[in-house]
Parts: structure tokens; sequence; C-alpha cells
């Protein structure tokens, strides 16, 4: 299987509001696949429909192979699912937890959880209502982990955490790449952009980017032009070019479909003879900030 | 099974003490349960009055116990670790299940075991009836407290839920009040109300182990309820009523002829209250009754009356249930009927045509047997252990697991050797024997939380009018008719009394009916069983002892 996660027009509607609408992605085979988009923009209503929490108003999505609603019981074997609002059973004590979890797992590792026991210095014999969110979450983590899941699905993991406790879930995500794909949501790109190796980024319920991370890298330039001489914006302008402004004589815009040579001639046939011309490469936040206004503000 | 019981042991550990609680109420209860088979009067020490709720506060322990067990893993709601866990829901509802059976039926099942041991009835024999009152119980507790735990999140909010079906409930039930025709209820719709709600409850319990639909689950709630309230209102339609209590038929004879008595009746004191302290006036109806049959027994199953109103209404007052026992020997009978308060007093002195509907239930008497009251004891059917309770004339009767079936018992009490007190001379006996009958011939156990029942057995006497009875006094040596009863058939008749007032018919205090009725050829009392009344069929001679 080569698609852990797969949605096919996805759609989920909460009343009127369209909390997710006509998703359709998929999620490569290894890695770590983060799902970014601000608040409310549908992350945890699509993982939710991929656990079964949620049924999909329209659509499909398929899990491991199998159809979102008919997982459940045995199916949960391959998936480790870890949410920031989980309720956990607060009155178990951190060992009683792990304990209480192996026989609902043939493939629980007893020596990967004493690893993860030891790397997130886990207070085995404190009960899990007594921890700090950090470490409920390293426990909570911990035990999604410990059976060496295909599928690890992280709603939020980070949020709220200091970043020593969020360096440790990181790399303990990335330990966990060698027999497993992650999907981890984040509203907030600076948590997971050190560790995605894909992106999708959500916006008002609709799907804006799908893609790995050098491809997105690749794809997004902010380029700045400067001409002969002053310029009017022309109104039909391609469609990748975002943000279009320009001063006196320079042109600034982001190009979501970059290729050099392309472009070069593009502006050329546009705008005649450049000046000078810059295509400097852009951080990952950035790219999404300009999606995301891009999305608000069409230029 | 291995993860029935590993969620078992979980559940165990986290509520241990509220199983502990719920054991340790039901240790006071099997320890407290013996002093009830001896103790006479009741004690009233703070102590002993909460001992009395006991079966109250087990019902609320397991309640908890059994919401917070089903609560652990929560139907309701999308962020529970479990969810997202190899749980099967199966296996889930099993070991839900299995602690249900071990926290709760399983120590009440040995206390049952204990009780009967200690009260010197055969345990084994009693096995497969306790398993019924475990069905029951199941059915009655534990299926409900799941409904409540898997539609909810907390145990506050089970209790909002439980107060709120309670509400619903009283509300149905007290339905009557407003709609006096579900007063009575045609045959065989309490059947079919269980059905519905056994089944809504266990579809309630599947969708959310298995589905986690909580709006649905509601919906089924409602729709059940609904089906509830629309079975009570068919119930209480005058035409199934009739239906289920038909006229005679030459299969199903009427079982006594009445006629209606004009020439009697109550003799009130000039400027005497007839309001009865401001309820609706209860009015007694005179019948001269002949020809129950020999080896039969009648009960008058329900009452009821319209009037033709001089303001041209009519009146009906739909039936009432009723119990009276009419036995071979009796001539009068005054059925009772409840009027209301505005039509009585708009028409106590005017004359209004009057109708009777009366329902019987037909009982056939088989083959009699004499006991007798042996010092303070008795024995009665079922291995059912009288013993005298002298402060209030009447045999307060131990059973094992079920009251003892239908049967009747006639006496010729109060005799020579057993008299009652001498103010009763004033009022002289009819010539009916006393009687005492119970009825119920279900074969199921009762439900209660202590295997051993108790009965309380008193015979009463018509006095001489047959317009009511009195208890009869029980001695030692005291001689008792013995029989079983059994049912045989419903039949109703419908009685026009033509033009009455309704006010002679409110009994009046003290009672006074005029004009006098010859009394009943006084005998000499006998503490044998009178041959002359009794019907020769139920007689079978058995030696004194």
């Amino acid at each position: 299987m080569n698609r852990p996660i797969e949605t096919e027009s996805l759609g989920k509607n909460y009343g009127r509001v369209k909390a997710l609408d006509d998703l359709t992605f998929s999620v490569a085979e290894g890695g770590i696949h983060a799902l970014v988009g601000p608040n409310g923009a549908g992350k945890t209503t699509l993982i939710k429909i991929l656990v079964n929490i949620f049924r999909a108003t329209a659509g499909t999505a398929t899990v491991l192979g199998a159809d979102s609603t008919s997982i459940s019981g045995k199916a949960f074997q391959n998936i480790g699912y870890v949410s920031e609002n989980q309720q956990l059973p607060l009155w178990m004590r951190v060992g009683g937890f792990l304990k209480y979890l192996r026989p609902f797992y043939p493939t629980w590792d007893l020596d990967l959880e004493s690893r993860f026991v030891q790397q997130f210095e886990l207070p085995l014999d404190r009960k899990l209502r007594h921890l700090s969110r950090g470490m409920r979450m390293k426990a909570a983590l911990a035990s999604a982990l410990a059976f060496r899941p295909k599928l690890i699905i992280l709603d939020e993991p980070f949020s709220g955490l200091d970043p020593v406790v969020r360096e440790e879930l990181a790399q303990a995500l990335v330990d966990a790449t060698a027999y497993s794909t992650s999907f981890v949501s984040s509203h907030d790109l600076g948590e997971i952009e050190s560790l995605a190796t894909h992106l999708t980024y959500l916006d008002s319920g609709r799907l804006r980017l799908s893609e790995d991370v050098p491809s997105i890298r690749a794809r997004f330039r902010e380029v700045e032009v400067t001409l002969d001489s002053p310029v009017a914006i022309p109104p039909d302008l391609p469609s990748n070019w975002l943000q279009l402004s320009s001063s006196g004589s320079t042109l600034k815009f982001i190009d979501s479909a970059f290729q050099q040579d392309t472009l070069q001639s593009e502006i050329l046939h546009r705008f005649g003879t450049i000046q000078h011309a810059v295509f400097n490469p852009m951080t990952i936040r950035n790219i999404f900030l300009a999606v995301a206004k891009s999305v608000r503000k069409p230029s | 099974m291995k993860l029935i019981l590993h969620i078992f042991k979980k559940d165990l550990r986290h509520h241990w003490l509220a199983f502990l609680v719920s054991v340790a109420i039901l240790a006071i209860y099997v320890w407290d349960q013996p002093r009830h088979w001896t103790v006479h009067a009741p004690d009233l020490r703070l102590f002993s009055n909460l001992l009395r709720y006991l079966p109250l506060f087990l019902c609320l322990a397991w309640a908890f116990l059994l919401t917070r067990i089903v609560q652990d893993e929560s139907l309701v709601g999308d962020r529970q670790f479990w969810l997202t866990r190899p749980y099967k829901w199966h296996a889930l509802l099993a070991a839900k299940l299995f602690a249900a059976l071990i926290l709760l039926h399983l120590p009440l099942f040995l206390a049952q075991l204990l009780l009967l041991k200690l009260a010197f009835y055969p345990v084994l024999a009693s096995v497969s009836g306790l398993l019924q009152v475990h069905l029951m119980l199941f059915a009655s507790l534990t299926l409900p407290a799941f409904v409540v735990a898997s539609i909810t999140r907390t145990i506050g909010q089970a209790t909002l839920v439980v107060l709120g079906l309670f509400l619903v409930l009283l509300g149905i039930a007290s339905l009557d009040f407003v709609f006096p025709s579900l007063n009575f209820s045609a045959d065989n719709y309490d059947n079919i109300q269980m059905i519905i709600v056994f089944v809504a409850v266990v579809s309630v319990i599947v969708v959310q182990f298995a589905y986690r639909k909580t709006r649905f689950s509601w919906c089924i709630i409602a729709a059940s309820i609904s089906a509830t309230l629309a079975l009570v209102f068919i119930s209480g339609n005058p035409e199934l009523q009739n239906r289920s209590m038909p006229l005679p038929t030459a299969a199903h004879p009427l079982p006594v002829k009445l006629t209606f008595d004009s020439s009697v009746s109550f003799q009130h004191q000039p400027g005497e209250q007839l309001d009865s302290f401001g309820l609706d006036p209860n009015l007694e109806l005179p019948f001269l009754l002949d020809g129950i049959p020999e080896n039969s027994l009648v009960q008058i199953a329900g009452v009821k009356l319209d009037l033709d109103l001089s303001s041209g209404e009519h009146w009906t007052s739909y039936w009432h249930s009723a119990s009276e026992i009419l036995v071979p020997g009796r001539t009068r009978v005054w059925p009772s009927i409840t009027v209301k308060r505005a039509i009585f007093d708009q028409n106590r002195n005017s004359s209004v045509n009057a109708h009777l509907s009366l329902a019987f239930n037909v009982y056939r008497v088989a083959a009699s047997s004499s006991i007798f009251v042996m010092g303070d004891s008795l024995r009665l059917p079922d291995d059912t252990r009288c013993t005298h309770d002298q402060l209030l004339s009447r045999m307060r009767c131990f059973s094992a697991i079920k009251s003892p079936g239908a049967f009747v018992l006639f006496a010729d009490l109060p005799s020579a050797g057993c008299a009652g007190p001498s103010d009763r001379e004033a009022d002289p006996w009819a010539a009916a024997p006393a009687v005492y009958a119970s009825l119920s011939d279900s074969s199921a156990p009762d439900f209660d939380f202590t295997p051993i029942r108790e009965t309380y057995v008193y015979l009463s006497r018509q006095h001489a009018y047959e317009d009511h009875a009195t208890g009869v006094p029980l001695c030692s040596g005291s001689t008792l008719v013995l029989a079983r009863t059994k049912f045989q058939y419903t039949v109703r008749t419908e009685i026009d009394l033509g033009n009455i007032r309704v006010s002679n018919y409110v009994p009046s205090y003290p009672r006074q009916i005029i004009p006098k009725i010859p009394r009943p050829p006084s005998r000499n009392p006998s503490d044998t069983l009178s041959f002359n009344f009794l019907p020769p069929g139920l007689i079978v001679k058995v030696p004194k002892p």
C-alpha cells in the first residue's frame, strides 16, 4: 500500500456550515505529512473523519486501504492516534495506562515502550491526572507509538507545549518514520515545518495545497523585476502570479509555478525589456502566507 | 474473552470502592432480613427506619456502580481515548455486562441463597426461581442503567436523565386524572407496553455500543415513550375495554344473578354532610345476589356507572377497577363507584336514570381440604409458613421465591371458641363464611431482593347487610377450608337501575340502612366448619388433629 490516506471529494457539513468542501488528496507512504491551516480550517474534522469518529457528509476517505467508515476495533491495531484534547483515563497511573493498553496490540513492543519511557522521562507511578500537559502528551504518544503502527495520526500534538517537549516529540516522530507514516496537523506551521516531508494546506475547509516539501519549495519564488519604465498592472496576468504589486518601474509578485525560463519569457512578452530580475526562494511559512492571502484577496 | 476480562479487571480496579459500598449495603440487608421474620411491631428508632430503605440504597448503589462502569468508556462525545483503540464494541458490551453479572447479580444471588438457608428453605430447589428473579432484575435495573449510562457522559447527566424519565413516567401514570377513561386498561396492553420498552432498551444499548449514535438513541427513547403513551390511550378506549369484558354467552354465562334492590338505601340524619371531606362522593348500590355456582368464586373486577341527568346530559364514570370477592352463600353485594362532585351536587335531590355495568372474573374452586391453625402457626400451599400476628388478627406468611399460588380460604369464624371483640355483637355476621382469597395465579416468581416472600392472610366476614366486612380472629385450633382457584373467564353485565336518587346511596356515618333488612337466622356459634353454608363440593373431611 503506497497511499495510507486517500480522500475523494470529501465533504462535511455542520448544518449549513461547510467544514470540509470537496477535499481530494492523498498521503504517500513514509515520511511525515503535515496538515496545516488556520484555526477553524477543518483539520480536526478531517482527522476525525479519517479515524471514524465523524462521518463525512459527502465523498469518501480511505485509511490503510479501508473505507474510513469501517475503521474500528482491529483496524486501530495499525493506527496510532493522539489528539491535543483527547480524554485520557486520568485515574490511571502512567505505568498502568501502558500496561492496560498492551493486550490490545499484538505488535506491542515492550523494548520500544521502555525506550519511550526513558526518552520522555515518564513517571510510571504517577497518575495521568497529576501530569503536566506536556507529560500527558508524551504518555499518549508513547502509548500510540509503542505498537509500531503503520499510520500515526496526530491532531495538534505540539499545541501549547514548551520547546523542549516539542523537540522530544518531534524526534520520536522522526524516529518512527522508519516503520510508519505520520499525518500530523498543526495550526502553527513553524511547529512542524522542520520535520515535515509533505504538506497539505487547508483553509476554510478547502484544500489549497498538498505536495512534498521540496516540490513546494521549488515551485514558489518571490519575484522582483525592474523594468525600463513605470507600468500599470495589466488585468489578465497568469493565475500563478500571486500578490502582484508595482512601485514605479519595479514589479513584485510571487510565482507559484516557478520555472525560470518560462517566467522570464512571460515577463518579456508582457512588459518588454527587463533591466533586472531577482527570483528569491521562499520559506515554507512565507509560501503559506502568500497562498492564504491570495485565497482571501485574489490579486 | 481475554479482552473482556481485561476490561473488566480495569473497571474493577477503578470502581472497587463503589463495589465495596454496594456489597456493604447488601451485607447489612442480609443481616437485617431475618429480623423481619420474627419481629411483629415496627421499630421506630432511627437506625431501624434507615434499614427500611436498604432496598432503595441498594438500587442507588448498583445504579451508580453500573453507570460509572459503562461511562468509563463513555459512548457520548468524540474525545475519549478508547474510541481510537482496538476495542471491539461487542467485547466492550460483553465486558460491561460481565461486570454487572459479577459485581451486582452474583453478590445478590449469593446473599439470596444465604437468606434461603437462614430461613430453612431448600436452596437448590430455589435456584431456578432465583435465576428468574435475576432475569427480572436484569431487565428492570441493569438494562435501564445501561441505557442511561450509554447516553450520558457523567453521573450528573445520568441523574438528570433519570429524573426526566421519572417525570415522564409519572406524567403517563397520572393521565387518568385528566382522562378518566384511562383508569381501567383493556387486556394485554401492559404486556405490549413491556415488549415495546424492552425492545427500545435493547436497541438503545446496541446502537450506542455499536455506533455511538446518541441522537438516534434519543429518538428511539422518544418513540418508545410515544408508543407507550399511544397504548395508554388505546387501552383506555371504551370499545376495547368492553371487548375485553364481553357480554355473557352460553359458554361463558353470567356467574351470578343480580337484582337491584331499590327498596333499601342509606338513612342520613337531617343536616348530615355528604361531602366526604370535599372529595368526590362514593355511591354504594344495593343488589340482591343469587346463583353463584358451587365450586365457583366470582370477583367483581370492574364497575361503571352511567347517569342520564335531569339536565338532559349524559355522565359516565368510565370503568373503574374493583376487587370484591363473591362466594356461595352471599345474598347481597353493594358495588361501589365514585361520582364527580359537581355531578353529584347538581343532581343529589333529583331523580336520575342510572345504568350500571359490572365486570366479573370467574374462578373455578378446586377440591378443598381442611387445615388447622396449630398453636400460632399455619401451613399453606407451596411451603408457605404462617405465624399468627396476634396484634392484627392476621397470619404473617412466608414462602420461598414466590407468594403461594391462587387459593381461597373459608372459615366459620368467629366461633364460640374463637370470638372477636364484644363490640361486634351489635353488628351481627352474615351467613356467608369468612373468606380470604389470593387470586394471582402467575407462575413467575415475585420480583424482590429477598427470596423470602412475606404475605398477610386475614379472613374477613360480611356483616348482616353484607355492605361491609370485618376481619375475623384466628385462634389455635381454628379450622379453615383451603381450596385452589383457577381463573376461568371474564364477563360483563349491563343493568338498568331505573330512576334513582343518588344521595340515597352515599353511605351514612354511622352506616344505617333503611328499611331494616331481616337479619339472617341466628345459629349457634361453632368451632367446626358449618356444612350449612359451604358448598358440599368444597368439603373434604379430614380428622381433627
